[in-house]
């Protein structure tokens, strides 16, 4: 018997094994095999699915009713009006945004997605319309920095959400200080609740929430007045997708210039930043 | 530490709290009877004395006992979808992961049980003239039942606290639902604190009755 649960255990693995080798081929295949024409579906079903993630003011979900608010889902939603298009939504996460839209779970990412370098390998961005701030928390009394560049010492160490903006720019600016970077799924709070229980000095986030934690935590306050940096946010769609990225492009673009981009969000108090532009006239 | 709790929040998002204790007692309830089921028609495979019966349940036990349940949940979701073309929304995955993995490991409790009455006593109820119906319903279970409980209870409590996993894609349960109230609230303490009180208040009551059922076998 024994030999035989052995023998099955061999077989087992040596299946594992394959199964593993075969995936790692099969799955960029996979991926890249969808060439259905999205946008022409999209206009036949008359429905574009949307995957969205969590991030008040731009997308708020209401934790009583579940329905869904913020100044990103207005501006979708008056795309989606202007084109005839009912919305369908599905719910995604940061960490799993780019798998639900490979996986056709939804047509676009709607949310404040950095567009970074390596993310732009696996799906396609719009052009960013807006600059979030980043900014952090630190306990109340601390006033050891004025620049974040003072940040960066041996015995400060600094609570950041994998992946996000701040661990990348972490690891690459501040090399000195001591990381604890926390797991993707984490709410978005999770490096300031480590400032305020003493777990890190201090904890980075975009300014937004950094903003509104440190209204309702006297523990704590902002680390600077004003960002230390910003990231560009753009909307997410499937590589192939080209046309869908340019009806949703060419959507932004609408709202921006009849001024109902910057409308809603300043309806929602959003602390992002948007370009100034200067025109003039041709012939000038 | 000076940490001013406020737990007026709770208050005015009790419905989203209830919400997703009812996911969470909803996802329990479908992934106790389904991995149970399961995971005692895999017991009965494996001691069946046909080989591909027999083979088949060790390889699905050996897989699903084996896969962390977190990545199990994860491979559903995302990557099923690329492989088959088949897609799943999120509570259906996290039904037929907990599910699976109740399945492999009720399996091998339900085994060990049924295994743990001796040869013996079925045929000498053979020869008595009993039935296999007749022989599994008054000898084997009775006394495998005894056996059965202590771990099997173990295990159900296990997926209760294994739901909050379903959180990582997406499923509303008690955690997610914690996670969005603290995203528009910043109260996570006050929010997690919570969450913990409510796991305590469905395990408790269950464990006891669990082991009130474990004295009465």
């Amino acid at each position: 018997m024994n030999k035989k649960i052995s023998l099955a255990a061999i077989v087992l693995s040596v299946l594992a094994v394959i199964i593993a080798l075969w995936s790692v081929n099969k799955l960029p295949a996979a991926i890249s095999s969808q060439k259905e024409d999205t946008l022409a579906r999209i206009l036949k079903t008359n429905t574009l699915t949307i995957c969205y993630a969590t991030w008040p003011p731009s997308v708020i979900k209401d934790p009583n009713t579940g329905e869904l608010s913020g100044f990103l889902i207005d501006a979708i939603k008056r795309i989606a009006e202007d084109a005839s298009l009912k919305l369908a939504y599905v719910e995604s996460s940061w960490g799993g945004f780019a798998a639900d839209i490979n996986t056709g779970k939804c047509d676009a990412g709607v949310a404040g997605f950095y567009p970074m370098i390596n993310r732009s390998t696996a799906v396609a961005f719009t052009q960013p319309f807006y600059f979030a701030g980043n900014n952090g928390v630190v306990k109340s009394g601390d006033n050891r920095f004025k620049k974040i560049q003072d940040l960066n010492r041996a015995d400060i160490k600094i609570a950041v959400i994998q992946g996000e903006y701040a661990d990348t720019y972490a690891k690459k600016y501040l090399p000195k200080a001591q990381l604890l970077v926390l797991e993707s799924s984490a709410d978005n709070t999770a490096p300031l609740v480590a400032v305020s229980a003493g777990q890190a000095d201090v904890g980075l986030i975009m300014a937004d929430v950094t903003k509104g934690y440190a209204k309702t935590h006297l523990e704590v306050r902002e680390l600077f007045a004003e960002p230390y940096s910003v990231t560009p946010i753009s909307w997410a769609t499937r590589q192939a997708d080209q046309q869908l990225l340019n009806f949703l492009t060419n959507g932004i673009n609408y709202l921006e210039s009849t001024g109902e981009l910057d409308a809603l969000a300043k309806k929602y108090n959003s602390t992002w930043f948007t370009e100034k532009k200067n025109y003039q006239l041709l012939a000038q | 530490m000076n940490y001013t709790w406020n737990f007026n929040v709770i208050a005015e998002y009790k419905t989203a709290i209830l919400n997703g204790t009812m996911l969470t007692l909803e996802l329990t309830f479908f992934s106790l009877i389904f991995g149970t089921i399961l995971g005692f028609l895999l017991a009965l495979a494996k001691i069946s004395k046909n080989k591909l019966l027999k083979y088949s349940a060790i390889i699905f036990i050996e897989i699903f006992t084996g896969l962390p349940l977190l990545v199990l949940l994860v491979w559903l979701y995302y990557a099923l979808p690329i492989f088959t073309g088949f897609r799943i929304s999120a509570l259906p995955t996290a039904v037929i992961g907990l599910s699976l993995n109740l399945a492999g490991f009720a399996a091998e409790i339900f085994r060990a049980g049924i295994q743990s009455v001796p040869k013996g006593q079925t045929e000498a109820s053979l020869t008595l003239g009993l039935t296999k119906f007749q022989i599994i319903r008054r000898i084997v279970v009775p006394q495998a039942t005894k056996l059965i409980i202590p771990p099997l209870s173990g295990r159900y409590v296990e997926t209760i606290k294994l739901t909050s996993l379903s959180s990582v894609i997406s499923v509303d349960e008690l955690l997610h639902s914690g996670q969005n109230l603290i995203s528009v609230s910043f109260r996570p303490l006050e929010i997690y604190t919570v969450i913990a009180g409510i796991y305590l208040i469905i395990i408790i009551p269950l464990t006891l009755v669990l082991k009130k059922l474990e004295k009465k076998y």
